[in-house]
């Protein structure tokens, strides 16, 4: 153990023949056993020493329990410093490895973006001039817009007529076309709940029924009782849709 | 750049590291060599594998230099090194736990009585697990206090900005685990 270099850790008041109290004592006790006060500290404990006798019976019990702990510290950190003896040498290796990656990504990036702005820039110019004038309205014209699917766009771009004469009635045409084809789709799926009213005798009625008799079909379906409904006849409704 | 391998104050060493654009290797090389001791032994405390100590204290050390120049000198670099220290461990073990929670460590290792696997136990000699042993039955501060004093050899303004503990108090704490600790050496004497 070394001395302590921080003559500020004690609260010890700097007077020379002042004698220590009994607490400021034992707060130095340790300290003192282990030669870990200031010189100062030091001169100031043993000369209150000779007030306090059984605290010097306290320093040697110290000293004399600690100092087996003393030999295998020793012994201990004789095995530290052999562990650690390349300690700052991988340090600094796997600093330098992790400047040289982040070089690596900074040197990759720097190429990559200018790449693909240059890149961009030339698919912008290569599109045609009406489809690109066109995707762009209607992305902001119409909610199904992003329905349009890479083969539609494919051919929207190679057909030439529709790069000239697209006017706002047509997009409105194009998007009433749309609305239609959802409610198509909203009707049919209205009827498919209703189907699930349906029981088995009367989907055989309905299916062997003639097409344009709806009177009877209504009647038929008003004829329905719900209880008679079960999933197997769900089922057989939807394999035979 | 004025840095002299043989002026290796704290000063000196922040200062070089800090005004060199890549890392001074002998500023870094002296920073290492003095703080190493600290660092591994506080890790292997705390994570009772020399292994694992030693991998926290490169990354404790690999940390502390990435940031040099944030380090402001408001508390001793001990105090700093001491912060990454446990922050460095405390992620190591929420990830060795997570790795036995999900299974990758499907064999656990029993512990001893004071957290050493057998493996660690024969790594480690007699005495030092048996003096663990009696450290483990100290209270907490007092505990703390006596390794940070002890054997890390920090004067009480650092423990005491460790631990947010005041000086008079560690002091007691320090007295009272010296103390305690001669009687148990005393008594386990054979």
């Amino acid at each position: 153990m070394n001395s302590s270099d921080n003559p500020q850790t004690s609260s010890v008041p700097n007077v020379g023949n002042e004698v220590l109290s009994r607490q400021q004592m034992e707060e130095l006790l340790a300290d003192y056993a282990f030669d870990q006060l200031s010189a100062l500290e030091k001169a100031q404990f043993e000369h209150s020493l000779s007030t306090y006798p059984d605290l010097m019976t306290d320093v040697e019990e110290l000293r004399s329990a600690f100092a087996i702990v003393d030999t295998e510290t020793e012994a201990t950190e004789r095995n530290h410093a052999q562990r650690l003896k390349n300690l700052s040498v991988h340090v600094q290796n796997r600093l330098m490895a992790e400047r040289v990656a982040t070089a690596r990504r900074w040197k990759f990036f720097r190429f990559l973006m200018p790449a693909l702005a240059a890149a961009s820039a030339v698919m912008v110019m290569l599109l045609p001039e009406g489809a690109t004038d066109y995707l762009m309205h209607r992305s902001s014209a119409s909610p199904f817009a992003d329905m349009i699917r890479p083969h539609e766009a494919s051919l929207i771009f190679d057909d030439e007529s529709l790069n000239d004469g697209i006017s706002d009635a047509d997009i409105a045409l194009a998007d009433h076309t749309v609305d239609d084809a959802i409610n198509g789709v909203l009707a049919e799926k209205e009827s498919l709940l209703a189907a699930r009213l349906i029981d088995h005798d009367t989907l055989k009625a309905l299916s062997s029924a003639d097409g344009d008799d709806t009177d009877n079909d209504l009647a038929l379906l008003q004829d329905i009782d719900d209880d008679d409904v079960d999933d197997s006849d769900v089922q057989a409704i939807f394999t035979q849709m | 750049m004025g840095y002299a391998l043989s002026v290796n104050t704290d000063d000196a060493i922040l200062t070089a590291l800090r005004e060199a654009t890549d890392n001074n290797s002998v500023a870094a090389n002296d920073f290492v060599r003095k703080y190493q001791k600290f660092v591994y032994t506080t890790a292997l405390r705390y994570l009772k594998s020399s292994d694992d100590a030693y991998d926290a204290a490169q990354e404790v050390f690999i940390k502390a230099l990435k940031s040099i120049r944030s380090f402001r000198g408001e508390s001793s670099v001990s105090t700093w090194l001491y912060r990454i220290t446990m922050n460095v461990c405390s992620g190591m073990k929420r990830k060795e736990k997570l790795r036995t929670f999900v299974g990758i460590d499907d064999i656990q290792e029993s512990t001893s009585d004071y957290g050493y696997t057998p493996a660690q136990e024969t790594e480690n000699n007699d005495f030092e697990v048996r003096f663990q042993g009696i450290l483990a039955q100290l209270p907490d501060k007092q505990r703390e206090t006596f390794i940070m004093r002890y054997f890390d050899e920090l004067s009480y303004e650092e423990i005491s900005q460790i631990s947010g503990t005041s000086v008079g108090g560690l002091k007691a704490n320090y007295f009272q685990a010296t103390k305690k600790i001669a009687q148990l050496l005393k008594s386990a004497r054979p």
